[in-house]
């Protein structure tokens, strides 16, 4: 079995969270011992779906008290009308 | 827009989740005000990321809020308190999400990559001159990761944040959404190809700026 450049594109989610069967992981594996371009994009695309999570896990930690007044007073003046204990 | 905002925190007086839970179901003002200022903001953001419109977004936040209050008396406490407001909003924006008129999308087709006819790359690949270690710790770069994410059609978005950054499973994800397992396969793997494809430029060129 060979793949097509193309055709490799198509397997890298699975390739990367190792839910290829055997045999192809070994194809996906030969093909990108042998194509730079598909190793550096695989690489680039990994590197990219980590960032995108690292980057939103980090700027949850950082933003405790960064909420703007009017929302707050927004939110419990609504409070306010609903709850009936005050 | 600048909207005025709080710039100290209230004075902690509960010192735990489960004191202040007491505090709120005794119905104690001040409790629910920390419990908004101290989680308000996280909660915001989640919001920002699904909703493209500030407004969308605080009122996500409010409708939030809102049912946590009603719910707090049916707050078992298996989770931490974060985490149960954290799902809330999550559910908030979708519903949100689910409610607004579909607006029209620029096509992911252009952030893909392309082909030649026997199945090649059309364009050279290089490596990104930016490692993963230095992207992390450079500001402008963290910015470039989440105005990059914003980028992305509404449609591969929702499923990125579902899956990658909630870390929900394949299954939740598709139910979520009422799409099919395939469908959210194909949607994350796109996303991630276009978030990639937005990032290009930036992590080509950038040898950071911090």
């Amino acid at each position: 079995m060979k793949l097509t450049c193309k055709q490799l594109y198509d397997f890298m989610g699975d390739y990367l969270e190792g839910n290829l069967p055997p045999e192809t992981m070994c194809v996906v594996k030969t093909h990108l011992e042998r194509c730079p371009c598909c190793l550096h994009y695989l690489e680039n695309y990994h590197e990219a779906t980590r960032l995108g999570i690292k980057v939103c896990q980090e700027e949850e930690k950082d933003i405790s008290a960064n909420v703007p007044e009017e929302l707050v007073r927004a939110i419990l003046d609504a409070r306010g009308k609903d709850d009936p204990k005050p | 827009m600048d909207t005025p905002r709080q710039p100290e925190p209230l004075p902690t007086r509960w010192e735990s989740d489960t004191e202040l839970l007491a505090a709120l179901r005794a119905g104690d003002p001040s409790a629910y005000e920390h419990l908004v200022r101290e989680y308000g903001g996280r909660m915001l953001l989640v919001a920002r990321r699904f909703l493209s419109q500030e407004q969308d977004a605080q009122d996500v936040v409010q409708d939030a809020f809102l049912s946590a209050f009603k719910a707090i008396e049916n707050f078992e406490g298996n989770s931490k308190l974060s985490t149960w407001l954290h799902r809330i909003v999550v559910n908030a924006s979708l519903m949100k999400l689910r409610t607004q008129r579909r607006k029209p999308e620029r096509p992911v087709d252009d952030l893909l990559p392309r082909f030649s006819v026997d199945g090649h790359r059309d364009a050279p690949e290089p490596a990104w001159a930016v490692t993963y270690d230095t992207a992390v710790q450079d500001r402008e770069t963290r910015d470039v990761v989440r105005r990059s994410i914003a980028e992305l059609p509404e449609t591969y978005r929702t499923v990125l944040l579902l899956r990658d950054i909630e870390q929900l499973s394949t299954d939740e994800t598709a139910a979520r959404l009422d799409i099919t397992v395939p469908a959210v396969k194909t949607r994350l793997h796109r996303a991630r190809q276009a978030l990639k494809t937005l990032l290009d430029p930036h992590m080509r060129q950038s040898s950071g700026s911090e």
